[in-house]
Parts: C-alpha cells; structure tokens; sequence
C-alpha cells in the first residue's frame, strides 16, 4: 500500500536512452507477447530501416498483425495483454514506464485492415488527429496537403465537407492514409491495407505506399506475397509468433535461408 | 518526492472528504453552522492558492493563474454566504419553500467538493492531457455512484423496515381489522392467479403473432404499421390500459362487475407487445443461413421453423415473456379498476369473482397510514411484492444468461 | 394421413389467423379511445385546454394536467440524463468487464421494480425529507415528482445508451487511439457522436416513461388541478394527466368518463410520437455503421 503510495508520487525519471546505428529508425528488442496464457511473440529482435518499406509475412495467426500493434502499443487497448521486451524508436524505448503510449502513436501511425473513416466529413476526418493532440496548424492547409500525399486530392477537393462513409471502399482507405499523415508521423504501420479492396484500389494504394516511402519509414503486413515482393525493399517472414527469417526483399524471395520461409513462398503450405 | 503531485493529492482528499460531509449534512439534515462552512471551503481554497502559487513558481505558465483565480472564486462564495439569512424565505417571491442556510452549506460542500476534488487531476498530471482523461474518469465514477445511491436507499429501506412484519401469520392470513393484524394470504393468491391467467391469454397470442411476423410475413408496409402500433402500444401508459379495461370489459362486457377474467385481459394487453417483441427479437437472431440450409435439404417451412428456428430462440422467448409477466406483477393502474378489491374477496376462486392483489393492497394501505396502525403492515407488503417481482425478473435474466444462443 | 404441403398451408394460416386476432385488438384499442373520448370533444371542444376545472360546475380544463405531465417529465431529465449518460459511459467503455457484469443485471432490476414500491417510498421518506428541509406547505409536491420520476427514468437512460455506446464499432475507437488520441478523447469526440442518435432515442424512451408513470406520481404529487405561481415553483403540489385519471376514475360516471379519455388519449399522442422519434433514430445509428447516409 505504502509502496504504491510512493510509486505515485515519484519523480518523473529520465528516459532510458541508447543511440540506433545510422539509417535505422526502430528497432525490436527480444520482444515477447502473450495474451493471457498464451504466448503470441516469442521473443523477436528485428531493425527497421529509415525510408524503407519492409513486409511482414506469414501464414494466419503467425502473430504478424500483433507484432505490428506492438509497434504503436495498440495492444495496450487490450487488457490481457502482456509485454517484455524493448522496441527502440529513435533511441527511446517505447516500452519504458515513463512514455506515454499516446505520445508514441501519434509518431507512429497506423492503417488497419478494414477502411475505418469516422462517420465525419472528410476533412474533419483528417482533422482529427492534429485536434486530440493540439497541435496548432491551419485546417485547410492540413487537409490539403494530407489529400495531395494520398492521392485521394483530386477526387475530393469539391466534396470535403461530405460524409466520409460515402466515398468508395479504396477512396476510404486512401482516406485513412491520410487520416494517419497529418499527425505528422514518423513510422507508417498497415495492417493488411489491401484485404478489403478490389484490385484496380489495391494497386492505387501500392502505387501510394512507394510514394510514402520518401518522407516516412513503412511497416506492411500483408498475407499476399505478390504484394511484398512488388512493394517492400525488406521483407520478415513469422511463423507460429516467431521471426523466421528476415533480409532483403529480393533474397528472401530468391533465395531463402530456411526451409519452412521456401515452403511458404512456394506454396506449399499456409 | 515530487511536491507538486504532493500538494495535488492533498487537495484531492481535503475536496472528497469536504464532498462527503456535505453530502452527509444534505442526508441527515445536519444544521451546518456558518464556521464549519467557512472552514471546509478555505481549506480547499488555501490548497488551491499552494499548488498555484507552486505552478507558478516552477512552470510560469497560465496554468498557474487559473488555479489561483479558482481558488478566488472558491474563498469568494465562502465569504459571501456570511449574509445568508438563516432562513431564506422564498414565500416573499410566492414560491412556496423556506430553505435553511445549512441546506446551502451542505449542498455547495458537496458540489465544490466535487468539482474541486475533479479540477486536482490536472495539477496532477502537470496539465497533460492525461490529468483531464482521469479527471473525466473520477467524475463518470462519482455519476455512477450517484446512480447506485437511490438503488441502495430504496433497497435498504424496504428490507430494513418490512422484514420483521414477514410473519407465518402474515402470509397465511386474510386481512384483519382493517389491515391492521392478519396478512395478505388472498392477496398473494390473486397476484398469481392474475399472472397465470394473463400467461395462458397473452403466450399463444403474442408468440404467435411474432412468429407470423418473423417468418412468414413479407417485409413491407402493412409489417411496418403492425410494427409501429405494437411500439405504441408499448409505450402507452399503464394507466390508459386500465381506461381502456374499465370502459371496455368492465363496464361493457362484464356489466360492471370487476372481475379476475377483467383484470388479466388488460394485463395481457399490457403485456401484448412485450412478448411480441422479444419473441421477434429472438426468432430474428437465428441466421437466415441455417433456414436455407433446411429448406435446402427439403424440410418444409413449418418443420424448419419448429426444428431450426424455434429451439434456438427458445430461451430469448421465455425470457421476454417472464419480463412482461413481471412488470405486469407489479402493475397497480391497469388492475385497480378492473379487478381488485382491497379486502373482501377472499381467494380467488372464480374468473368472473373479483379478487386481491399485493400492488393494490399496498396502495390501500399506504391510504390508511395516519388512521390506522398499518406501517408495518405495508412496508412488509413492500418487501413482499419485491420479492415476488425481483425474482420473477432475476429468473428471466438467469434463463438469458444460461442459453444464451451465439451464432 | 395429409400431405406436408397442406400441414405447410394450414399452419401458415393458423398464424396468419393468431396475427390478425393481435393487430385487430391493438387497432381496436386505438379506435376505441378515440370512439370513447369524441363525445368529450365534442361538447367541450377547446375549453379542454383551458386551466378550469371544476366537477360541480362542468368545467374540465385539462391544462393544470398537461402541465405537470410536462413539467414532471422535463424536470426528471435533469437529474435522470446527467447521471444516467454517465453511468452508461462509465459502464460501457471504463468500467472493467467483472464490474460491468455485475451492475448491468443490477441497474436492470432497477427498471423492475414496481411503480407502487417507488410512490410509496418516495411518499413515505422523500417526501417527509422535502417537507422537513423546505418547508413546504405540504408533503406533496413536484420536486418530490421529479425526483422521483428521475430515478425511475435511470434505468431506462443508462441501459439503453450503455446499448447504443457499445454498438460503436472497436474499428472506429482504435482509428482515434492510433492517432494518438487518449482514451477520454476517443470517448468525446468519436463514440459518443457515433452514438448519439442511440442516446437521444433512450432520452426520448425515459422521458416516455416519466410521462407515462401513474402510481408513484398518483401518491407524490398531490392531485391538485392548478397550474403554480410562478410557473416554476416546483414545491408545489399539482397533478399529471396519469394522476388524474387514476384519481378520477374511481368515482367517474358519465360526461367524466369521456374526459378522462380525452386525458388518455393526450397521453397517447405524445408517447406515440416519442415512440416513433425514437425509432426513427434508432434506424439512423443502424444506417450509420452500414455505411449508407
């Protein structure tokens, strides 16, 4: 009780803190999760390159989807959730007891599977984000620039002040990318951003995500493997919560180290 | 240690236990003199005037200030309340109340306890968004305690003062002298033989209007006017139910005569659209996958509805049902009326005799209370009549959460 | 021995018939009201809405009752909406899952409890308390109503946009954490608004309910046809439509009886028309999640 009393009161320390080595942005450090009783991480230690998109891939329930959400403390909304382990951004370990997981989302945004556009208009949609964290900039410049990066511009500069549920499956989605841009983060997440569109949007949003890559650092689950071939310059393979395999996009699918990464890629099971 | 955290949790207790004893005073009418009142709220205000003063001393922003103005503003009703009058005589503005200052003193130590102990959050968290998301927090905690408040009272009282009349006496006699010994044996009876009798008009009805609704009915208009009339009807009053009843079966069917027959008619009009409503709710939880998928195999319509869709969707039934049959339980408008008799009828035994119920039986007895000895009496029928619909209801709520279907 | 095909028929028609029987009673009932009050309509006209009432005399000005019924309602929703919202928010988003489970069950049975117990109570002690603390006149009055009818009305409030609060897809809460929004932010600004027409419509239902409720207002308000002066001096006593007519009805006999319809069929009118507001709504939240505008 006493113990609590003064864990409460405690001065805020200094973040922990450790220098990345040049050109990478985050960094895993055996990281383990488990839901419960079950283990869903087992312990993973991987480096994310600056301006690089790199694919996570992996049959169902490989724990690719977690280890994403761990990357923003998105699993901390989940109660049963626990964590061990360091995920290092910039030198500061998101994990410490003293960061504050909302600050860390809004330098690492995140796309999710299904399109999830708030039942606003459209720019208050894009909005959104500079609101909860008050930061103080123009609204119109947000909007636009945020649309321009996404491509999404030009098919709704006349309509902003429409419902975003009423844009196409693909436009909502391209709409969330630019929902995640105008925090102005660091690191992109997306959780399979394709699996509920059409191919003529899917292409749209890859063509999107190899522009993203000039400005920001992308992390991509994705269960297509066509897909991490086409888009990423690095690409992990997971298995049953374990990282396989992890390099070069162009190796991994030429010529892969393990067997069950051949396996997979050959489609022989998953 | 960090001291402004320090200070914020030292105005976070003063500000509660301020609010407690305000809310306290308010409960138990306690006469709170003036000095009390002044203390209690310098105290806050003097916390305030720290932790601003500290703010400012170590952050120099706006924050600071604001503390210290709220801390005026708190010092300022303090000292101004000095020239309440002991009584506040509404009377001269022809409003019909005369309100003792003690009653302000409690009701603002509460409300500035509250709010006092809601704005220490943000000093705490060194104004961070997150001092606002706890404070937000404490105060949908406070509403939700207040919500329980009234469950509790209610609930305390009714046990606390009806359970010593509860007797073998009580339960098995007829009323005597007015209701001031013998109990409510026939009254107990009536209340079941009601419900039963309402069971039996309002199953068949109501089960199987939903089930022609749900399955066989095709979605258009005259299914989108049923539906509104049966919300309607719903929501209508109890005591239009019992007009209706009244007019309808006592004056013009039964000759003026109330009766049991009477009575449960209009409960099971009451009733009607409860059980047709939760019986739809239910069939319509069943996926229509599972009809095709019988249909499919060449079982016809009705063997698909009575082997498919019924068993699921049995509990969810019953469930509504049981509610409507409780909430009819308890109801005094729609059978006061139409079929009760405070005392005099005796157990029931025809459907066309008129009969007792607990809710009227209450309801007559509260009359007597002040010409009577019957306090006990009623409070004990209180309880009883709790008891009785409570279990009826937590019955229901068992049966929901036992088969409970998931598809 | 018949074939399945005519079982099939028949069975449809018996629930056809079964059907036919309930929409027949519920239009009958509708009709009948209407039937019954027409001869107070008539004779009257609009001196049913005057504020006159006066049985020896054949006055029946039913305004002091439309009042109360008004001001009853409208006052019980100060206390019940506050409280009952933050209560469902509390309930549905923070509370942790064993509490939830626990107070939900208990805030239902809340709703069970029987109209009588709470006039009762509320007669016995509350209004006691009143008198003692104000003052007042009588113990009778209207805040004893409102207080009353605002308890009673929580139940409805909370379960109803605990509900609607948690029908707000998880899509939409993790879009608004993942942009760093605090919990208590995504609750503000995007369940709350997504949930919104759902707790208008359980706002809408508690009002219903505070409007509808005989007993406990019959025992508490005091069934006095006056409209207070000032017209908010709530430590008044007064009476509501239910009041009236449950009070009235014991001794009523002809003209009365079509007056007292004419109260119910007020009484009918605003539910029905709450009733069908609050679907409207309920329709629009469902609409909303579907992706149509």
């Amino acid at each position: 009780m006493f113990e609590k009393f003064k864990e409460l009161l405690k001065e805020e320390m200094r973040c922990e803190r450790k220098e990345l080595p040049k050109g990478i942005k985050m960094q895993v450090e055996s990281f383990n999760l488990w839901y419960g009783k079950t283990q869903a991480i087992k312990s993973v230690n991987m480096d994310l390159k600056e301006n690089k998109i790199t694919a996570i891939i992996g049959p169902s329930g490989c724990g690719k989807s977690t280890l994403i959400r761990g990357l923003n403390r998105m699993n901390d909304t989940i109660s049963s959730v626990k964590t061990e382990g360091k995920v290092w951004l910039d030198g500061f370990n998101i994990y410490d007891s003293t960061t504050d997981c909302v600050d860390v989302r809004r330098q690492v945004g995140m796309v999710f599977q299904k399109p999830n556009p708030f039942p606003f208009s459209i720019a208050d949609n894009i909005y959104y984000g500079c609101e909860v964290n008050g930061m103080k900039v123009e609204k119109d410049e947000v909007v636009e620039r945020c649309l321009k990066q996404s491509a999404l511009w030009d098919e709704v500069k006349d309509r902003l002040d429409e419902n975003a549920l009423s844009l196409s499956g693909g436009q909502q989605q391209r709409l969330c990318i630019a929902r995640a841009l105008a925090t102005e983060p660091e690191v992109i997440l997306m959780d399979e951003p394709c699996s509920a569109l059409d191919p003529i949007a899917t292409a749209k949003i890859e063509d999107l995500i190899d522009e993203l890559k000039n400005h920001y650092t992308v992390v991509i689950v994705t269960h297509n493997m066509q897909q991490a071939a086409r888009v990423s310059d690095y690409t992990a393979y997971m298995y049953l919560g374990e990282l396989i395999e992890f390099g070069d996009t162009t190796q991994i699918f030429e010529n892969p180290q393990e067997n069950s990464t051949e396996k997979y890629i050959t489609g022989r099971f998953g | 240690m960090n001291i402004r955290k320090l200070i914020s949790l030292w105005i976070f207790t003063v500000s509660t236990v301020v609010a407690i004893l305000g809310f306290w005073a308010l409960a138990t009418r306690m006469d709170v003199e003036y000095w009390m009142f002044f203390v209690a709220l310098t105290l806050i205000s003097a916390s305030y005037y720290l932790s601003g003063i500290y703010h400012h001393m170590t952050e120099k922003d706006m924050n600071g200030v604001f503390m210290l103005f709220y801390a005026s503003i708190v010092l300022m009703v303090a000292a101004f309340s000095f020239y309440l009058p002991e009584i506040l005589d509404m009377r001269q503005w022809e409003i019909n109340a005369r309100i003792p200052n003690f009653f302000f003193y409690s009701l603002s130590m509460l409300f500035l306890g509250i709010f006092s102990s809601y704005l220490s959050f943000r000093p705490f968290y060194n104004f961070k968004k997150e001092g606002a998301q706890m404070g937000a927090y404490y105060m949908l905690y406070i509403t939700m305690i207040f919500t329980l408040i009234p469950l509790f009272v209610i609930l305390f009282n009714i046990v606390y003062r009806g359970a010593g009349g509860i007797t073998w006496e009580f339960l098995t006699e007829d009323i005597i002298s007015m209701g001031e010994r013998g109990g409510v044996y026939p009254a107990i009876l009536g209340t079941l033989a009601l419900i039963l009798v309402t069971a039996v008009i309002v199953l068949p009805l109501g089960v199987g209007t939903a089930i022609y609704l749900a399955e066989y009915a095709r979605k258009g208009l005259a299914v989108r006017v049923i539906r509104t009339a049966v919300n309607i009807l719903q929501g209508t009053p109890s005591i239009v139910h019992g007009l209706f009843g009244y007019a309808f079966f006592v004056l013009i069917l039964f000759d003026g005569q109330k009766c049991l027959l009477a009575g449960a008619l209009t409960l099971a009009i009451l009733t009607l659209p409860i059980v047709i409503r939760s019986a739809e709710e239910a069939l319509n939880a069943v996926p229509g996958d599972l009809r095709d998928a019988s249909l499919a195999l060449g079982a016809s319509k009705w063997q698909t509805i009575k082997k498919v869709v019924l068993p699921p969707s049995l509990p969810g039934i019953l469930t509504g049902t049981v509610l409507g049959l409780g909430r009819a339980a308890g109801e005094t408008a729609p059978i006061m009326f139409t079929a009760v008799y405070f005392s005099g009828a005796g157990t029931p035994s025809s459907l066309l005799r008129p009969i007792q119920a607990l809710p009227y039986h209450l309801l007559s007895l509260y009359r007597l209370i002040g010409y009577r000895d019957v306090d006990l009496q009623a409070w004990a029928t209180a309880l009883l009549l709790l008891i009785i619909v409570l279990g009826v209801n937590v019955s229901a709520i068992i049966i929901r959460e036992k088969y409970r279907q998931r598809f | 021995m018949i074939s399945r095909r005519a079982k099939d028929k028949m069975v449809h028609y018996t629930f056809f018939g079964i059907a036919t029987v309930s929409v027949l009673i519920i239009f009958f009932i509708f009709i009948f009201l209407f039937v019954e009050a027409y001869p107070a309509i008539q004779r009257f006209g609009s001196e049913l809405l005057s504020r006159d009432w006066n049985v020896a005399r054949n006055q029946f000005g039913l305004l002091p009752a439309i009042f109360g019924s008004v001001l009853v309602a409208v006052g019980a929703l100060v206390v019940a909406v506050p409280l009952g919202l933050g209560a469902a928010i509390y309930l549905s988003e923070i509370a942790p899952n064993r509490i939830r489970v626990l107070l939900k069950p208990f805030i239902e049975l809340l709703a069970g409890i029987p109209s009588i117990v709470y006039g009762f109570i509320g007669a016995i002690l509350l209004g006691r308390f009143l008198y003692d603390t104000f003052g007042m006149r009588g113990t009778n009055s209207f805040l004893a109503g409102i207080l009353v009818l605002g308890v009673m009305a929580l139940p409805i409030i909370v379960s109803m946009s605990d509900d609607s609060l948690k029908a707000v897809p998880k899509d939409l809460k993790d879009a608004s954490l993942a942009l760093g929004a605090t919990k208590w932010q995504t609750i503000r600004k995007v369940t709350i608004p997504a949930a919104i027409s759902g707790i208008s419509s359980a706002v809408i239902m508690g009002m219903g309910r505070a409007i509808g409720e005989t007993m406990a207002v019959m025992l508490i308000i005091g069934s006095v046809m006056r409209i207070p002066v000032p017209f908010f001096d709530i430590f008044e006593s007064g009476n509501t439509l239910t009041a009236l007519i449950a009070v009235q009805m014991g001794e009523a006999h002809g003209i009365i009886i079509n007056v007292l319809f004419t109260a119910g069929i007020m009484l009918f009118t605003i539910v029905a028309v709450m009733s069908i507001i609050s679907d409207i709504l309920q329709k629009r939240t469902t609409d909303k999640f579907e992706g149509k505008r």
